[in-house]
């Protein structure tokens, strides 16, 4: 005779099994003791296990868990300055850091440009050269 | 979910046995479990206005629990070893000898319980002491239904042995 796997019995005890489950396993039962057996240890566990009284938090639990809760999330007012002073800083240094960088590129830029529009080759166009002779003369200029 | 001080005190109010009820099974230790609701209290607070009320507030509670736990148990590792002063001394009336029995049988499964893995733990606590079905403690474990079937399983395994002398 084939047994109840163990893990049906967990089922079973669970009442996870659906009501063909239940009877295939409540006809297997009546004909195989070990697997009574098992039934009967596994209810017996829950029920030590049950009996295990709960446990309650007392009368002032509320009152301690919200006064922790406000400890935690209540932020210093120092710090909030802190955090902003740093906020406005940073903007600052952002900003200027910015105009700086933008400056900086567009004086590059510029002088590229003016270079290019002095460079000695005044009666030709850029088209006029090859893409080997066009970044020869780039690196001229560049030099 | 917008809600205000006193409305998350009423939750608390509401919930705290099972949530303190939770804690003392998982971490066995009266100490553990009053730090462990409490943070489980104070996260749920944190993260009140993420709930979407698309599963029940209780499911959305156990969450919070599972992860909570979770974490407290690692960061506390062994420090709920030491098991205190068992239910029993507090809640049982009946006679000397009984409660000697009660409270061995107690510590116990205290024991039992924490050598359990602390998602096998977690699993057999949420089925035995709250009834919930796989299928809540799938959703609230964010695994399959039969994963928790899985663990389930081994976690009666284990404490079929180490509560042999009981059953």
């Amino acid at each position: 005779m084939k047994h109840i796997s163990k893990v049906d019995i967990n089922r079973y005890i669970d009442n996870e099994t659906d009501s063909k489950e239940n009877i295939i396993i409540e006809e297997h039962i009546k004909l195989c003791s070990d697997c009574r057996q098992q039934i009967s240890i596994l209810k017996n566990l829950n029920n030590i296990l049950q009996e295990s009284p709960d446990a309650k938090a007392d009368m002032y639990f509320t009152t301690r868990t919200m006064q922790r809760i406000k400890q935690i999330h209540q932020i210093n007012p120092i710090f909030q300055f802190a955090i902003a002073a740093a906020a406005i800083v940073f903007t600052i240094i952002s900003f200027t850091t910015g105009i700086y960088v933008s400056n900086s590129y567009y004086s590059a830029e510029r002088e590229l440009y003016d270079n290019v529009e002095n460079y000695s080759f005044a009666n030709s166009t850029f088209s006029d050269y090859s893409e080997n002779s066009m970044s020869e003369m780039v690196m001229s200029i560049v030099e | 979910m917008q809600i205000n001080e006193q409305d998350f005190r009423s939750i608390v109010e509401e919930f705290k046995d099972l949530i303190f009820n939770i804690s003392y099974k998982f971490t066995s230790n009266f100490d553990s479990a009053e730090d462990l609701s409490q943070e489980i209290f104070t996260r749920m607070w944190r993260y009140i206005d993420r709930f979407r009320e698309e599963s029940s507030l209780k499911t959305w509670i156990y969450r919070i629990a599972y992860t909570t736990a979770i974490n407290y148990s690692k960061k506390h590792k062994n420090a709920f070893v030491s098991l205190d002063k068992t239910s029993f001394d507090i809640a049982d009336k009946s006679t000397t000898e009984t409660i000697i029995i009660n409270r061995e049988l107690e510590t116990n499964i205290k024991k039992a319980l924490s050598i359990l893995p602390e998602r096998q733990r977690i699993a057999i606590i949420f089925k035995i002491y709250d009834n919930r079905s796989y299928k809540e403690i799938s959703e609230i474990m964010n695994i399959s239904p039969k994963a928790v079937e899985n663990l389930i399983y081994r976690a009666r395994e284990s404490m079929q042995k180490s509560l042999k002398e009981y059953i």
